[in-house]
C-alpha cells in the first residue's frame, strides 16, 4: 500500500481553448492534469495507478464521446468520466449517466460543478481502487485454504450448523469444528459475520462451488 | 305522218323574218348616218375667248348627243375688218362645201359670225337651224331672226365689272379698258364708256385703241398709281397688227405695274384679278342641249333661252397677294382659286407621314419607357423574392447550424470561463502565482476575441441580406464559410481538400449572399456524403480566363442521378427527405444576379462537382 495519493485527471477536447482552460482551472486547485486532444491520444497514454478520471468533449472528430465510454466499458477500462458539451441534451444525457458517467457538464463550464464533479469522480475511482485491492488480497488468501477448508466454509456461510455440516460430509463435529477455525484464521476474518461478507465478496455463497 | 314539215305554214313565216330584217337594217343605216353640225367662229379657231366657248360647246355636244355626230370647224376672216369684201369668197366656198351634204345644224360662235350667217340665210342656209351662241344681247339682231334661229346670249354687265374693281381697290382712279380697232372692239369700247358712265366721277378711264400693242405695253410698264387695267379685247391694234390666243393677255400681264380685271371665265387663270365672272361652260351647256333640241326636231323659234349672266365672282388668289386685296373687301360668296397651297396642303403626306412616325416613336418609347419601369419594378419584386427566399434558406441552414454554431462560441467561452476561475485561485492563493495569472488573462484575451469573431461571421452570415455590393476575396469568403462548418466537417469525419488561390481579382458582389450560395453548397456535399466512405470534400479557387473566378466544390458523395442534372437548380426539385428544394435554386438565382454562372457535372469516380464562374470586377459591364 502507498501512502502517497496519486490522482490524475484527465482531459481530451479537441479544442486547445478548452482543454487548456480546463487544464488551468484544475491546476489552480493543485490537480495533476495531463490534456489531450483525441480519444487515440487517451489510450497510448499510460495510465496512472493511482485514482483518476477522464473529462471528455462529447463531439469529438472520429468516435464521439459517448461511443468511447463504451469502447472504454468493453474493454474492462474502468474509469469515472464527466462529460462536457457545448450543447448537450436529454437523450444524450440519460445515456451518459446510465453508462455511469459522473456528471455531464455544458459549457461553458461552473467551477464549482466542475470541481466537484472531479472531486465525486476522484473518489469513485479510489473507492474502487480500495475495493479492488481488497478483493485482491481476499481472493489471495481464499487460495491459501485447503479444498475441505473451502468446502466447510462454503457450507457455513449458506447458514449450516456445525454438527449439520459434519452430518454433511461424514466428518465428526470436533473436525468440523478444527477446519472452520483454520478458515477464520486463514481469512483473517475476526467474526462469522465478517466472513459471510467475504464469501459475498468471493461469490461462493450458494455459489461458484455448490454445483 | 311522212314530212317533217308543212311547207304552206313555214313560207309566210319566213317572209315576215325577211322583213324584219330588212326594216331594221335601214334603221340601223339610219341611225348610222351622222348629224352634222358646223361650228362657224367669229375670227379664228384661236381668238380667245371664243376659242374657249367652241371647245367647251364641242365637247358638251358631244356629251349630250345621243346621235353620232359630225363637227366641222370653219372661220370667219372678215370680222377682223370692217370691209364686206372679202366675205364672199367664203361664201361662195361654204355653199360649194355644203352644196352636196347639207347640214343639220349651225352653230355660230360670237357676234360677228351670227351676223354674217344671218346676213348670208337666204343664199346660203336657207333652211339650216342655227344657234346663235357666244354673242352679247346687244349684238343679236333680234329682228332678223327667222323660225330657224335660235340664240344663246350672254349679258355683260359692265358697271358691275368697273364697280368691281373699285369694290377690291377702292383707291383706284385710273382704268385702262384694253380695247383694239376692230369692229366689234369699237362696238365695245362705246359700250363700256356708255356703261360705266356713272362711276366716271370716281374713275377717269382711257382707251387702248389708238395704240399699238407694243406701245400698249409699255404704257402699261408705267402706269400712274392707282391704275387698273380692263382687258376687254385685244384682236386687232391700232397698227393693224392681229393678236391670236392667249398670249397678249400673258404679255400685257408681265410688264403690267398694275392689276388687270376681265369678266370672262377664258381669262382667268393667271393674268386677271378676278371679279364677277362668265362662265364659259354655263353658255356650252346651253347651246349644247339647245343644239341638240333642235337636232331632234324641235323649231328653233320655239326654244328661247335667257341671257347668260356673270356667275358667282370669283378671284385669282395670286393676283390679290400682289396687289394686296384682302379677302374682306370681295363681294359675298367669292371663290378663291389658286390659293397658295398652305404647309399642310402641300406637304399633307409628308406631315401626315412624320406625325405618323413621330406618333409611333412617343408610342414606342412610351412602351419602353413602361416596360422599363415594369421590368425594374419586376427586378425589384424578383431581387426582394429572392432576399425573402435567401433569408429564409439562412434560417433555415441556420437552424441546421445552430448546435454547430453553439459549439463553436461555447468553446472560447469554456476556456475563458474556467481560465478565469483558475487565474482567481492563483490569485487567492498564500503566495500568489501572478505569472500564471498573466498567462491566463493573456489567453482569455485571445480566447475573447476569438469568441467575437465567431459571433461577428454568423451574424453577417445570418443577418438579412442587403442590396450593397462590395469587392470581395472570394477564397476568403470560402474560409469564413469554412470556418462555420469546420465542426461539421470533423462531426463527420470529412476530409476537406483546399486550393484556394491567394491573391485573386475581386469580385463585386454581395458577400452574404456569396456566402451562402458556399455554404449551401457544402452543406449540400456534406449532406451527399453522410452514407459513403471515404468523404472527401475538395475546394477549389482559379482564374477563369481573364475575366473571372473558377470555384469548385467537389464531393466523394452519392452524387447525383443524371436525368436529374438539368432539373436541379428548379425551384421546388429536391431529392431530400426535409429538403425545400430551394437551396439550388437561391444559389442559382444568386450567382446569376451576380452575371454568373452555375453547373453542376459528375464527379470524376464518384459525387458531384458544382462549379461556379463569378465575373471579376474588371469584367462586369
Amino acid at each position: 500500500m502507498h501512502s502517497k495519493v496519486e490522482q490524475i485527471v484527465y482531459i481530451v477536447d479537441d479544442d486547445a481553448d478548452v482543454r487548456d482552460g480546463v487544464c488551468a482551472l484544475l491546476q489552480s486547485v493543485g490537480l495533476e492534469v495531463v490534456a489531450l486532444s483525441s480519444t487515440m491520444e487517451f489510450l497510448a497514454h499510460k495510465r496512472s495507478e493511482g485514482a483518476s478520471c477522464l473529462i471528455l468533449d462529447v463531439r469529438l472528430p472520429g468516435l464521439s464521446g459517448l461511443d468511447f465510454q463504451t469502447e472504454l466499458a468493453k474493454a474492462r477500462l474502468d474509469i469515472p468520466i464527466i462529460f462536457i458539451t457545448g450543447h448537450g441534451d436529454i437523450p444524450m444525457t440519460v445515456k451518459a449517466m446510465k453508462a455511469g458517467a459522473v456528471e455531464f457538464l455544458t459549457k461553458p463550464l461552473r467551477e464549482q460543478d466542475l470541481l466537484d464533479a472531479v472531486r465525486v469522480a476522484l473518489e469513485r475511482d479510489r473507492a474502487r481502487h480500495e475495493l479492488q485491492k481488497q478483493t485482491l488480497s481476499l481472493w489471495s488468501r481464499y487460495e491459501a485454504l485447503s479444498d475441505r477448508e473451502r468446502q466447510i466454509m462454503s457450507l457455513v456461510c449458506e447458514g449450516l450448523m456445525n454438527k449439520q455440516v459434519a452430518a454433511e460430509i461424514g466428518l465428526s463435529e470436533v473436525t468440523v469444528k478444527v477446519h472452520r477455525h483454520n478458515v477464520m484464521k486463514k481469512l483473517d476474518a475476526r467474526s462469522f459475520a465478517d466472513l459471510v461478507r467475504m464469501a459475498d465478496a468471493l461469490r461462493i455463497r450458494g455459489g461458484i462451488n455448490k454445483a | 305522218m311522212t314530212t317533217w314539215f308543212d311547207i304552206r305554214r313555214i313560207c309566210p313565216a319566213a317572209g315576215f323574218v325577211l322583213f324584219l330584217l330588212t326594216t331594221f337594217a335601214y334603221a340601223a343605216a339610219a341611225a348610222a348616218e351622222p348629224k352634222r353640225v358646223m361650228l362657224l367662229h367669229s375670227f379664228g379657231r384661236d381668238f380667245k375667248p371664243w376659242s374657249e366657248y367652241a371647245k367647251s360647246i364641242r365637247a358638251e355636244l358631244d356629251r349630250q348627243s345621243p346621235w353620232r355626230l359630225d363637227i366641222t370647224d370653219h372661220s370667219l376672216v372678215s370680222a377682223r375688218s370692217s370691209d364686206e369684201d372679202p366675205e364672199a369668197p367664203f361664201v361662195e366656198y361654204l355653199r360649194a362645201l355644203f352644196a352636196k351634204q347639207p347640214l343639220d345644224l349651225i352653230v355660230s360662235i360670237g357676234a360677228p359670225a351670227a351676223a354674217f350667217v344671218q346676213r348670208h340665210r337666204q343664199r346660203l342656209f336657207t333652211n339650216t337651224p342655227m344657234v346663235f351662241t357666244a354673242v352679247e344681247q346687244r349684238r343679236v339682231q333680234y329682228s332678223t331672226l327667222t323660225p330657224n334661229d335660235a340664240v344663246v346670249a350672254v349679258w355683260i354687265n359692265y358697271f358691275a365689272a368697273i364697280e368691281n374693281i373699285l369694290r377690291v381697290l377702292p383707291d383706284t382712279k385710273n382704268v385702262i379698258v384694253v380695247v383694239g380697232t376692230s369692229p366689234i372692239e369699237k362696238f365695245w369700247k362705246e359700250a363700256i364708256g356708255r356703261e360705266s358712265e356713272p362711276l366716271s366721277n370716281r374713275i377717269r378711264f382711257s382707251w387702248t385703241d389708238h395704240l399699238s400693242f407694243d406701245e400698249l405695253l409699255k404704257e402699261a410698264a408705267t402706269l400712274p398709281p392707282q391704275s387698273a387695267i380692263f382687258w376687254e379685247l385685244m384682236i386687232i391694234d391700232a397698227a393693224g397688227v392681229v393678236h391670236e390666243g392667249g398670249t397678249p393677255l400673258t404679255r400685257l400681264h408681265a410688264v403690267a405695274n398694275a392689276p388687270i380685271f376681265s369678266y370672262d371665265e377664258s381669262f382667268f387663270g393667271r393674268e386677271i384679278v378676278g371679279g364677277p365672272i362668265l362662265m364659259v361652260a354655263d353658255t356650252s351647256r346651253q347651246t349644247a342641249s339647245v343644239a341638240i333640241r333642235i337636232l331632234g326636231g324641235e323649231k328653233p323659234s320655239d326654244i328661247h333661252m335667257p341671257p347668260v349672266q356673270f356667275a358667282r365672282p370669283m378671284f385669282d388668289w395670286r393676283e390679290m397677294q400682289r396687289w394686296g386685296i384682302s379677302e374682306s373687301r370681295l363681294p359675298p360668296g367669292s371663290e378663291i382659286f389658286f390659293r397658295d397651297p398652305t404647309a399642310w396642303e402641300r406637304y399633307r403626306k409628308e406631315i401626315l407621314a412624320i406625325c405618323a412616325v413621330l406618333l409611333a416613336q412617343i408610342a414606342l418609347i412610351s412602351w419602353l419607357i413602361h416596360e422599363n419601369r415594369r421590368r425594374n419594378r419586376a427586378e425589384v419584386l424578383a431581387r426582394n423574392s429572392i432576399s425573402e427566399l435567401t433569408h429564409m434558406n439562412r434560417v433555415a441552414t441556420a437552424g441546421e447550424l445552430s448546435a454547430s454554431i453553439a459549439h463553436e462560441v461555447n468553446q472560447p467561452l469554456t476556456g475563458i470561463v474556467a481560465r478565469a476561475s483558475a487565474a482567481r485561485r492563483w490569485l487567492a492563493a498564500e503566495k500568489p502565482d501572478l505569472g500564471k495569472v498573466r498567462v491566463a488573462l493573456d489567453q482569455i484575451e485571445t480566447a475573447g476575441h476569438r469568441a467575437s469573431e465567431i459571433i461577428t461571421n454568423v451574424k453577417s452570415m445570418f443577418q438579412r441580406d442587403t442590396q450593397d455590393r462590395s469587392e470581395i476575396d472570394v477564397s476568403k469568403l470560402i474560409w469564413t464559410v469554412m470556418d462555420l462548418v469546420y465542426i461539421d466537417l470533423r462531426k463527420h469525419q470529412i476530409e476537406l481538400k483546399t486550393e484556394l488561390r491567394d491573391q485573386l481579382p475581386p469580385v463585386f458582389g454581395n458577400r452574404i449572399q456569396l456566402q451562402q450560395v458556399i455554404l449551401n453548397l457544402v452543406m449540400n456535399a456534406m449532406d451527399a456524403m453522410r452514407s459513403v466512405q471515404p468523404r472527401v470534400l475538395s475546394i477549389k479557387t482559379a482564374l477563369n480566363g481573364g475575366d473571372g473566378v473558377h470555384i469548385s466544390i467537389a464531393d466523394t458523395g452519392i452524387g447525383i442521378d443524371p436525368s436529374n442534372l438539368d432539373q436541379i437548380f428548379k425551384p421546388l426539385f429536391t431529392t431530400k427527405e426535409h429538403g425545400m428544394g430551394m437551396g439550388l435554386s437561391i444559389c442559382r438565382s444568386i450567382v446569376e444576379s451576380h452575371n454568373g454562372r452555375i453547373s453542376v457535372s459528375a464527379g470524376q469516380e464518384r459525387g458531384s462537382i458544382f462549379q461556379l464562374i463569378l465575373p471579376t470586377k474588371g469584367a462586369e459591364t
